[in-house]
Parts: C-alpha cells; structure tokens; sequence
C-alpha cells in the first residue's frame, strides 16, 4: 500500500477520492475479500491493500481501499460471512458519505454454491441456493462460522468451502 | 409436516419438521383406519396420487399405491427413469410442474438430497403437497411413522424405550427418521451399532444433540439384545464399502444369528425396513419376535392416513 508519510508510531495510508474502504478486517480477510468481489489483476480501479498492519482494536488487521466502486456493487450478505464486525466505508470526493459494520447475515441467498455432491442445487436446476448460519462469528472465531444448506442439510466451514456463484 | 412458513400447502419433508401432535395424530388416524378400514374405502374417491420415483422402490411405492386405491383414489407414476422424458433431460423441476397439474399429490423419491425440499417449492404453487419416498440419503419419513406406529402397537407407549439399530446407519433413509421419531417422544436410549465407515452422518449427531435420546454405542449384538425392547436392524449396502472383501468380513458382525435370541426379552420387537439380505437370516423369522413384515403391512395404514391428511 502506498504510505503519504511514515512514523513509528502511526500508519498512513493515501486516501482514495471516490470508491469504499473496508477496515478492520480479522488479519488473513482481505484475501477472501478480494475472491469474493472477483477482482484480479484484470480489475480496472486501483485496489489498495495492507496485510497485517497494527492495530488497537485487533492487534492486527487488514485494510482494503478500492476505487470507483459504490455499496451497490458488493453483496454486503457475502462480505458478512467472510469478515463481520469490519467497518464499511463509502467515500466520495474524499470525504465519508456512508459507513456501517458489516454484520453476519442470518441467512445466504444465492451467493455461494453448495460444496454437497449430491445436492439437488448442483445439478442443472432452476433453484437458488439458501443457507443459514450457524455458528459464532465473533472477531476472532470467524474459523468456527458455519453454513447449513437448507436443502440438502450439509453443514460446512465457510472458509473452507467458499465457492461463488458468479 | 413442514412448518416453514414460506410454503402455503402442507408437505412432508422429514420427521424433524413435524411436532409430537401432527405425528400422534396419524398414528391415531392409521390406528382407526387399521379397525376400520372400509369407513374410509371412498375417503379419496376422485383424487389422483402422482408416484414419481427416480430410484427403485418396492415398499415404498407399493404400500403407497395400496393406500391410495384402499382410500377410493386413484395412481399413475413412473417407477424409474426409463421411458420418461428424464432420460431425455427433463429437469426435476419440469417433471414436478407437469406432475402438479396431473394429480391432487405427489410422492417423490429421488437419488439427490435436497430434491423433496425443491420439489415442494415447485407444487406449493399449485397447492399440491409433496411427500417424501426419500431424497438422497436425507429422511425417510412416513417409514419413520410406520415404524413407530409399529412400535406403539407392541409397547403401547413410545419413551422409555431401549432401542438398537444396527447395519449400515450413515446411508440408510430410515435411521435418521426414526431416531428423530423417537428423540420427540421423551427420553429413550439408543445403542448403535455399525462399521465404522457407516456411523452416523455429522449432520444428524449435530441435529440430535438438541433432543433427549441418549446414544451408546454398542461393540457387538451379544452385548446389548438382553437390554433391548426393540432391535431395528438395516441393510448392509455392499456399494458402499470400498473393498468387497471388506464387506465379506465384517458382514457377520452385524447379522442377528439365532443363538444371540437366547438372551433377548420375550416382549422384544425385531424390526427391518426390507429388503433383508443376509443380516437377518430366515431362521429368524419363526421367533415370534419377528415383526417385520407386520411393519411392512402396517405401512398401508399409516400412510392411508398421510394421505387423507393431506389430500383435500
């Protein structure tokens, strides 16, 4: 990540004009971000990421700045089940027009495939896949997050099987 | 029957979705239609019963078909996918959807988990109700209400009772069914038995923990049939092991041999969903603890009163 300037005791980082920032992501989070928002080096915005970094709150963290994209492009739904309890930020003309902690949703709508081979969602059927959470998704026990297909009733870690639907 | 209140009309999916009431309501309902059967010969006179089984079926389908002719109804089906537009491509929900404006009722049996639940979606909007035969290795639920009417017929109650299931109870349909049928009941203590590949599947340990069964798992028959008020013993699925050999080897473990009935209670019901293979040989059968084929025969009955339940 690009720093503005540097000292030992603080982080800075360059602020974005227009686009949305996702801080205090469980350090480890960004990456599943970025596979959730389906952005690689074909992206055409500028993408800022900083692993890692101190912080008060959880010791460490990742941070995500991404520029020209609004709430309306993400699926709020998805990031909850990867990093609940970061802050969502929406920025326009450098300034901060919207901000929100991203909160565990209670239920998946068709966003994740179902990692069960024999459930009737994976074969060439018009259904939307539905999950509901289970599981704590506390800052720090995110690994414990779980998913239950309403239909076939598998029950998995989301981040051992996160699998998009695109 | 469901109660997730997104479907309007009343389908049966599996035992967990059902209250203690809904259930003792149709075994009271089967238990007046045993006594009374010719009461209820025009119940259904009129109404058409869909049999769609993508997988092979003889109880299920058949007690099924007997259930609806003895109601005054009437069948049509396929029994397997042969000479159905399936084998064409069909997608389940087309099939469905076809089937819905054919019949007042579908039964379903399918090789995928999660079928029933989308097949249910499909007829909600034509107000059919859909039953499950059996969708992939998930619940089998009306032979969970057929074995525990079965059981309450020979023990007059269902809770306190001393269950063993033994045989294959990671893929059997009827097992998880029936031990969701009797964690709604009270307390009973389960002992299970099976080869380790076979356990029972993390899903339904996971689903258990919230009732009051108490589960012990048994190292051999010897051990556990001078305690047991009812044995449920199920197929071993040769498929299902890796090796053939293996399943040669272990087979026997889990076969009730005569000799093992020399310990076991008077008032001991020996229970089996059918088909047998060789895990309970046909010795068995002059004991007059063996009551297989009256839960096979009660099955009629019990689903006599699924149907007039939920047919209208």
């Amino acid at each position: 990540m690009a720093k503005t300037k540097s000292n030992d005791k603080q982080l800075s980082v360059k602020k974005i004009d227009n686009g949305i920032v996702i801080d205090h992501i469980v350090t480890g989070g960004a990456f599943y971000v970025l596979q959730a928002l389906n952005i690689d080096v074909h992206f055409p915005h500028s993408v800022f990421i900083a692993m890692n970094v101190p912080s008060k709150k959880l010791g460490r963290k990742d941070v995500l700045k991404i520029r020209n994209i609004g709430k309306e492009d993400l699926n709020l739904d998805v990031l909850g089940l990867l990093i609940s309890g970061s802050n969502f930020i929406c920025i326009e003309n450098y300034h901060i027009v919207h901000k929100e902690k991203i909160q565990t949703p209670e239920k998946a709508y068709g966003v994740i495939k179902c990692p069960g081979i024999s459930c009737i969602t994976n074969l060439r059927e018009d259904v939307e896949t539905e999950f509901t959470v289970i599981g704590s998704n506390e800052v720090g026990n995110r690994e414990n997050l779980s998913l239950r297909c309403v239909y076939c009733d598998k029950i998995f870690k989301i981040l051992e099987n996160i699998s998009l639907i695109q | 029957m469901n109660e997730d209140t997104e479907h309007q009309t009343s389908h049966i999916f599996g035992i967990r979705y059902m209250t203690e009431n809904f259930i003792q309501g149709i075994l009271d309902d089967a238990s007046e239609i045993k006594q009374n059967p010719s009461k209820y010969a025009e119940a259904l006179k009129g109404k058409i019963l869909s049999l769609a089984f993508w997988e092979a079926s003889t109880r299920t389908r058949l007690s099924f078909e007997s259930a609806m002719l003895r109601l005054g109804g009437k069948t049509l089906g396929f029994s397997s996918q042969a000479g159905t537009s399936i084998e064409k491509g069909e997608s389940l929900s087309d099939t469905i959807t076809m089937l819905a404006g054919y019949s007042d009722c579908i039964v379903l049996r399918h090789p995928l988990r999660g079928s029933c639940k989308l097949a249910a979606k499909i007829a909600d909007k034509y107000g059919v109700p859909v039953i499950s035969g059996g969708s992939g290795s998930q619940e089998h639920p009306t032979q969970a209400l057929l074995d525990i009417f079965t059981i309450q017929e020979y023990h007059h109650r269902l809770s306190g009772l001393n269950v063993g299931i033994v045989g294959d109870l990671r893929y059997s349909r009827t097992i998880s069914s029936l031990l969701f049928a009797l964690g709604k009941f009270g307390r009973n203590t389960i002992y299970y038995l099976s080869h380790p590949s076979l356990h029972l599947q993390d899903e339904l340990v996971y689903d258990l923990e919230s009732t009051d069964l108490e589960m012990h798992k048994a190292t051999n028959l010897a051990e556990i049939i001078s305690s047991l008020d009812v044995l449920y013993v199920t197929r071993l699925q040769k498929e299902r092991f890796p090796d053939p050999m293996l399943y040669n080897k272990v087979k026997e473990s889990y076969q009730l041999r005569p000799d093992l009935m020399k310990a076991a209670k008077e008032d001991l019901i020996i229970m089996h969903p059918l088909p047998r293979v060789d895990e309970i040989p046909y010795a068995i059968d002059r004991f007059p603890q063996a009551k297989y084929f009256e839960q096979a025969k009660n099955g009629v009955y019990t689903r006599m009163a699924v149907l007039n339940r939920l047919i209208h």
